[in-house]
């Protein structure tokens, strides 16, 4: 026989039907004989139903899908960047421009050194890699976390 | 309704109007079941629909609309509660009363009272146990689709249902909200 203990843990999964049918005709019986549990029972239905009409009485203002819908045409919708900024990026694009033009023959020469730097150190990391195969398994473990949080990010982004 | 969900992945803004009038309350109701105000509630459905507009391109099956809005809706609503509007105060005007039903005055306060009062005992759950109450009650999501729809373990969705369900009946027991 179910005491009122056990009743009483059960109620909220009887309520929404999520019971088993023997552990559903035990509640059943034990609340036909037992009145405190009868109260608790009436009191948990009278709640939600309280709640329920609480929640869903109100109606949205008429204004609610114009609104909604003017914002969509009003062209905000979409578009990400505000024309200040791009103004502010094309100056700042037409500066970088410029200042190109005169650097460049000062810049030239330590690129040219930079580049020659770079074609010394190329090979290294495959000297390196060679001489130490673990952190060849280490290096592509990286890879592969790094292209699985990127795709998770990415897809996660798309989805909100 | 899928047409219309068609067509809305397809940029078309008058099919996007017609879901917007379609599930507008049933949106309404599950953020106001999160953020506590109508005020509040009609706002964030708003950025809701917005945000869905924005980003329908990305659904991936008509069938999945409304739980992908529904989705956004909770999101929104919850990263409401966490900022700071929170601590803001309500406006006047946007103090909840119920509609008059035509009943005697008496009868008409006692109903405002009570709605007062159902409203200061939701405010004590978190917005986490107000969104699994609401998907649970109003929009009546089995566990499953709960736990999918705000990414929580199965469960710490039936913990949480039944905590914020036996916090308000004690309350409303103790207050006597009718």
């Amino acid at each position: 026989m179910m005491n009122c203990h056990e009743c009483s843990s059960l109620l909220y999964d009887y309520r929404d039907n999520d019971l088993d049918i023997e552990v559903r005709c035990r509640v059943e019986n034990h609340l036909s004989t037992c009145v405190d549990c009868q109260i608790e029972w009436k009191e948990i239905q009278e709640t939600m139903a309280l709640y329920h009409t609480h929640i869903t009485a109100g109606t949205p203002d008429k204004d609610l899908c114009a609104r909604i819908m003017a914002e969509l045409a009003n062209n905000r919708v979409g578009i990400t960047v505000s024309i200040p900024l791009a103004v502010l990026g094309g100056l700042l694009l037409a500066l970088l421009a410029i200042g190109l033009v005169f650097l460049l023959p000062l810049l030239y020469p330590v690129f040219r050194v930079l580049v020659q730097l770079a074609i010394y150190l190329l090979p290294l990391p495959a000297i390196i890699l060679k001489a130490f195969p673990v952190m060849q398994f280490a290096s592509l473990s990286l890879l592969i976390v790094a292209l699985v949080t990127v795709a998770w990010a990415t897809r996660r982004a798309t989805l909100y | 309704m899928n047409t219309f969900i068609t067509k809305a992945r397809d940029g078309d803004q008058k099919a996007f109007g017609r879901l917007v009038e379609h599930f507008q309350n049933r949106i309404l109701s599950v953020v106001y079941g999160i953020v506590g105000t109508r005020h509040d509630a009609e706002d964030i459905a708003q950025d809701t629909f917005i945000k869905a507009y924005q980003s329908i391109g990305g659904l991936k099956t008509e069938a999945a609309f409304y739980s992908w809005l529904v989705r956004i809706a909770i999101n929104t609503s919850l990263s409401y509660k966490k900022s700071d509007h929170e601590s803001q105060m309500v406006p006047l005007d946007a103090i909840e009363e119920p509609v008059y039903q035509g009943e005697p005055p008496d009868a008409y306060m006692e109903k405002q009272a009570g709605v007062e009062r159902l409203n200061v005992l939701l405010a004590e759950l978190s917005p986490e146990h107000r969104a699994v109450l609401v998907l649970r009650e109003i929009e009546e999501l089995s566990y499953e689709d709960i736990a999918a729809v705000l990414g929580i373990p199965l469960g710490t969705v039936k913990s949480r249902i039944n905590h914020a369900r036996e916090k308000l009946r004690l309350a409303v027991k103790e207050k006597g909200v009718r």
